[in-house]
């Protein structure tokens, strides 16, 4: 296990290279000077010329390219063309939103569809599967923008009680950080929750024409306690893996209902630097974005192996 | 350099209408509120935050360096400016005491009021203000203009500046007071030391009665009040007379959706919202806890590009006018009727000292045969023209989509290009870019501040007019109100026999606010001095 | 029985909308360009039947046109990524040792949630339909990438393959003649689960602003104008909207009736390598 683990952690490595290349010609793609990118368009020739020089712009671009990962690695992501602070800084202000907003919509999307699929298995020979089917495909089909204005329509428009907008953090109130958070989580949660229980649901199918629970099925052990005692059981392993997959859902879903409900969070910093063509922090979210996806999925894969020690890689 | 000063100039002159304008009507709900009750206790009314939902983050809160409405906004509640405009748009002193001018009018003697501190603690003296002309002639559009009638600015005593022009130039106290790029008063070290560039948020000290504590850029801008502000006594409204802080902060917070403004002001997470879409007046109207307010807010504008074909062509212009039916436009655009007006004049109804309607006969004539009999008669080849707008701003991007459509119906081949804002600024200032341009410009209170019309510049796409340019310099002559009326009349029927830009309509913007808040006075745009929450 | 018939539906109801949209201009009732100001913001009527725009436009018309660059946008998407993800996957899974430095590359863009690696491109590209789809197929293909590698793998070590190679057969012929004729399965089922999510992600890119030009009608252009008018005129966001979840459901009910019709054995899930595979399927 150990060997795993440690090959697994050296797997890594490679990774990280591929993404920082893929972020680094986020700038390098864009048609102009990076310097004007970088520093923005109404700056003067001295500072175009001397950043050019400073990021060695007359270099190939392989050395550029670890110049700046050589900056990446130290935790300097550059300058805000913007705000003129520093990436790393902006971005660290913004996570614990989108964090918060992220942990409360999984509660939520686990809260109602580990139980849906359970049920759903439960009553799998009934017209509940085919209906659980149809219900979880057309949950995934709902875009999240649509589905938060029509939830800001109904219940913040009509029943005016909840906010639309804005984010308190929670040390300063738990009461207002829900309050606030609430709705936008409802929104990401409701478009996870077709996707993970369909998951849980195929992969404890999976588990119920097992051989074993063949076997206890034989021995005259009713079948509610075969669901409880072993399926459901080893349902916690599918489950952790839903829970990588949710992460890739919810950082995109975040993007846009943070930029919907106004909430201060890495996505709608993410949307605005776009509009403000702030490069520099528009590389730096995509990288910390990308990074913290990444990290989720190897702690994953790792707590993974040590739930289940038969798992190996290849 | 010469790029900077471009970029100044367009955006000083655009004044961009950040704030979301929407046609004139002629309705100022200044009537709405009460005089102020004499009788009720200060302490009572004092206390608290207002949240205003902002539409947009300022680039820079240097209110003599940035032309564009956000600024402004943020501005004036921590800067003065030397003279300020009143409710009515009249000068009225605010840093500065009174004032004489000599008899051959081109000597300025202005004294300035005593201890009146700065938020660092120090006082305003004479070679502060001094300075922050100085900085003005440089950093502002209006000061620039201004620079070149002044030949001196000199300190008499602690208390009292001589300001010596080189010709009798009668604009002067209106761009001192000019609300957009305004001469405002601050220390003479930061003056110096900023220079050219805007100011740092360090730097941003005034005399006015909140000071600036904190931007959170892109998400919130937090002023407190100055417990040490030197208020004046008068009654002048607008940004003139007595201005009193009730609030503990104000809290300027970035929110760019119209329908989470309305749901924040509903569900108490903000006491003002800004530029709200017309269409939703009644819906505001009708919710119980928040009440629309409105002012006017310039007008929006097509302008030619008249450094190339086809448009140097004044027959070509001519064409656009009449093939533009503006009332559909306007209808489209604003919806509601109450929000814009069809004036074709300069300036507002409003401004009952500078409108005049002379020429503008031609404004709402829509004929599509005449357009299109002129446009065969023209040497236009038929070659697409490119209409560039702002895609920040729905309603130029609105503009610009119905006045393809019915530039194409006169034979015009047409293509939209939209930017955002910052790329587009920087587009207009190279006439290879683009045809036309869909723009706004905020209400301006003296012909000096026509920006849409600086002879040679982008921003009033490469206009050149010896008959314009004579007009300016009457302009600074005119001694009596009848002259100036004729001059008046005669710039109206200049800008349409020459066509620089064609009109669209007059804009009214509106803005939302709780009825928590108490005596608000509406104005050119949004103040939170002399008002208070209460439940 | 029931999931056969289900593909033929939804296919027939693909097809149908296809065609309408494309034949458009023949049939609509009203121009879905034509501005009147005085209809602006009706509520569906007979006239109109899902209500008018802010120009006056009638948004019916202005939906089916729009299926036209949603759907355009969709199946270009869809069959790059197929062709570029299995080209990939084939090398990857055959030659294995140019399978590690692609596998690594494909890893590094899985590391990304694909509408951030599309907003990231489309910030760097700008948004025209082009960039569009040049985007959304490279924050596709790697999925697709994954999935023929790992079938390729499965198949590779087969009889029938190790005979091939072994009498000399060319590569190019195992490739296409003997492997991808059998992994064509996960192919088709993962290229229409694309196509839906390239419909869902061009709105959403359209939506927040960084899509398709705002003068041409999208669904996500409808529903980013409709946006401030959702107290007042609901039915301006509840059309186009509707549109998109119901292609897309049918894209989506396609995908799964495919994966069930075409791979009997597609439920047996046993190990956690397939299980992921199976999550990948359904997930980018």
């Amino acid at each position: 296990m150990l060997k795993y683990t440690v090959n697994r952690l050296l797997s890594t490595i490679p990774v990280m290279i591929i993404v920082s290349i893929i972020v680094f010609m986020i700038v390098h793609l864009t048609p102009g000077n990076p310097a004007y990118l970088i520093l923005g368009e109404d700056s003067s020739e001295e500072s175009i010329a001397q950043l050019e020089k400073q990021l060695g712009l007359d270099q190939p671009i392989v050395v550029q390219f670890f110049d700046w990962f050589k900056n990446v690695i130290t935790g300097d992501l550059g300058q805000s063309i913007y705000s003129s602070e520093p990436v790393l800084q902006i971005i660290l202000d913004r996570l614990g939103p989108t964090f918060s907003l992220m942990m409360l919509s999984m509660t939520l999307a686990l809260a109602i569809a580990i139980p849906a699929a359970i049920f759903v298995v439960w009553k799998r020979n009934t017209i509940v599967d085919p209906l659980f089917i149809f219900t979880s495909l057309l949950g995934v089909s709902i875009p999240e923008f649509w589905f938060a204005m029509l939830l800001v329509l109904g219940v913040a428009v009509a029943i005016p009680i909840f906010p639309v907008a804005g984010y308190v953090p929670i040390v300063e109130s738990v009461n207002l950080w829900f309050y606030h958070l609430i709705l936008p989580a409802i929104v990401l949660a409701t478009v996870e929750i077709g996707l993970i229980a369909r998951m849980l649901r195929d992969s404890m199918l999976d588990n119920v024409h097992q051989d074993y629970t063949k076997t206890v099925r034989a021995q005259g052990i009713k079948e509610s306690m075969i669901l409880m005692k072993y399926v459901f059981a080893n349902a916690l392993i599918p489950t952790t893996t839903v829970v990588g997959t949710m992460v890739a859902g919810l950082l995109g879903g975040a993007i846009i209902v943070e930029t919907m409900f106004t909430i201060p969070g890495i996505g709608q910093l993410l949307i605005d630097s776009i509009h403000r063509r702030d490069y520099p922090v528009i590389q730096g979210v995509v990288l910390i974005i990308a990074g913290i996806y990444f990290l989720i999925n190897l702690l994953i894969d790792l707590l993974y192996t040590f739930l289940d020690p038969r798992i190996r890689y290849d | 350099m010469k790029k900077r000063s471009i970029q100044a100039i367009l955006i000083l002159t655009i004044s961009l209408l950040v704030v979301g304008l929407v046609g004139c009507g002629n309705k100022t709900d200044s009537k709405n509120t009460a005089a102020v009750n004499s009788t009720s206790d200060e302490a009572e009314k004092s206390g608290g935050t207002i949240r205003v939902a902002f539409a947009a983050d300022p680039e820079s809160i240097d209110w003599m360096y940035t032309g564009a409405s956000p600024t402004r906004d943020v501005g004036w509640h921590i800067f003065e400016t030397l003279f300020a405009l009143d409710q009515d748009y009249q000068s009225r002193p605010m840093i500065a005491e009174d004032y004489e001018i000599s008899d051959d009018q081109t000597v300025y003697t202005i004294s300035i009021r005593e201890n009146v501190p700065f938020h660092d603690g120090s006082t305003v003296t004479a070679e502060d203000v001094i300075a922050s002309i100085d900085r003005w002639q440089v950093v502002s559009g209006v000061g620039e203009n201004a620079s070149q009638y002044i030949e001196e600015v000199k300190e008499i005593d602690e208390y009292t500046i001589e300001v010596t022009l080189n010709q009798v130039y009668n604009s002067l106290l209106a761009d001192f007071s000019a609300p957009k790029q305004a001469l405002m008063i601050i220390p003479k070290e930061i003056a110096e030391e900023a220079g050219e560039n805007p100011l740092e948020p360090t730097q941003l000290i005034g005399t006015g009665p909140y000071k600036f504590e904190k931007w959170d850029k892109g998400n919130e801008i937090l002023l407190t009040k100055f417990a040490d502000y030197a208020a004046r006594d008068e009654d002048w409204g607008g940004a003139a007379g007595e201005k009193i802080a009730y609030f503990d902060e104000i809290k300027f917070q970035i929110v760019k959706d119209p329908q989470v403004m309305i749901n924040g002001l509903k569900t108490d997470l903000y006491d003002y919202a800004q530029s709200i879409s017309p269409d939703l007046f009644e819906v505001i109207e009708s919710s119980p806890n928040m009440e629309p307010i409105t002012y006017i807010n310039g007008y929006t504008i097509i302008t030619p590009n008249k450094a190339k074909e086809p448009f140097e062509d004044l027959q070509v212009r001519q064409a656009l006018n009449y093939a533009l039916d503006k009332e559909k436009i306007a209808k489209s655009v604003y919806g509601n009727e109450e929000f814009y007006a069809f004036d074709g004049a300069l300036f507002d109804p409003e401004q009952k000292d500078l409108y005049s309607s002379q020429g503008t006969d031609d404004y709402l004539v829509y004929d599509k045969e005449k357009a299109k009999s002129l446009l065969d008669s023209s040497n236009y080849n038929g070659e697409p023209i490119t209409i560039m707008y702002s895609n920040n701003f729905e309603r130029y991007e609105k503009t610009a989509e119905i006045a393809k459509q019915q530039l194409e119906e006169i034979g015009f081949k047409v293509e939209l290009v939209s930017y955002e804002w910052a790329t587009y600024l920087e587009k207009w200032g190279d006439p290879d870019n683009w045809d036309l341009v869909v723009i706004g410009w905020s209400t301006r209170f003296s012909p000096n501040e026509l920006g849409m019309l600086g002879i040679g510049s982008s921003s009033s796409g490469f206009y050149e007019s010896k008959r314009w340019e004579k007009l300016l310099d009457e302009w600074s002559n005119v001694d009596t109100e009848e002259e100036k009326q004729d001059v008046l009349a005669e710039m109206n029927q200049t800008v349409w026999d020459e066509l620089p830009f064609v009109k669209m309509v007059n804009e009214t913007t509106l803005d939302i606010k709780s009825d928590k808040v108490k005596e608000y006075e509406s104005w050119v745009g949004p103040r939170f001095w002399n008002t208070y929450k209460s439940e | 029985m029931f999931k056969k018939k289900r593909n033929v539906v939804s296919i027939s109801v693909l097809c149908m909308i296809t065609i309408a949209t494309l034949t458009a201009s023949f049939w609509l009732p009203h121009s879905p360009s034509y501005i009147d100001p005085d209809f602006r913001l009706l509520e569906p009527s007979a006239t109109y039947w899902f209500g008018t725009d802010d120009f006056g436009r009638d948004i019916f018309a202005r939906t089916v046109v729009a299926a036209k660059v949603s759907l355009f946008v969709g199946i270009v998407v869809a069959v790059a990524s197929t062709l570029l993800g299995t080209l990939i996957g084939l090398l990857s899974g055959y030659y294995r040792k140019a399978d590690f430095l692609m596998m690594r590359v494909i890893d590094g863009m899985l590391a990304f949630p694909s509408l951030l690696l599309a907003l990231a491109l489309v910030a760097a590209l700008g948004g025209s339909i082009v960039n569009i789809i040049v985007a959304l197929t490279f924050a596709f293909s790697p999925v697709m990438a994954r999935i023929v590698r790992s079938a390729v793998l499965q198949i590779n070590n087969v009889q029938y393959i190790d005979a091939a190679k072994i009498t000399g057969t060319s590569d190019i012929i195992i490739l296409f003649r003997y492997i991808l004729p059998n992994i064509i399965t996960p192919i088709i089922v993962q290229g229409t689960f694309i196509f839906a999510k390239a419909i869902l992600a061009e709105a959403a890119l359209s939506f927040l602003g960084v899509g398709v030009d705002p003068t041409i009608p999208t669904w996500g252009n409808m529903l980013q104008e409709a946006q401030i008018y959702i107290s007042i005129a609901p039915w301006f966001s509840i059309f186009p909207g509707l549109a998109i979840v119901f292609t897309v459901f049918l894209l989506n009910i396609l995908g799964d009736g495919l994966r069930d019709a075409l791979d009997p054995h597609a439920k047996k899930v046993k190990s956690r390598k397939s299980l992921l595979k199976k999550l990948k399927l359904a997930k980018s």
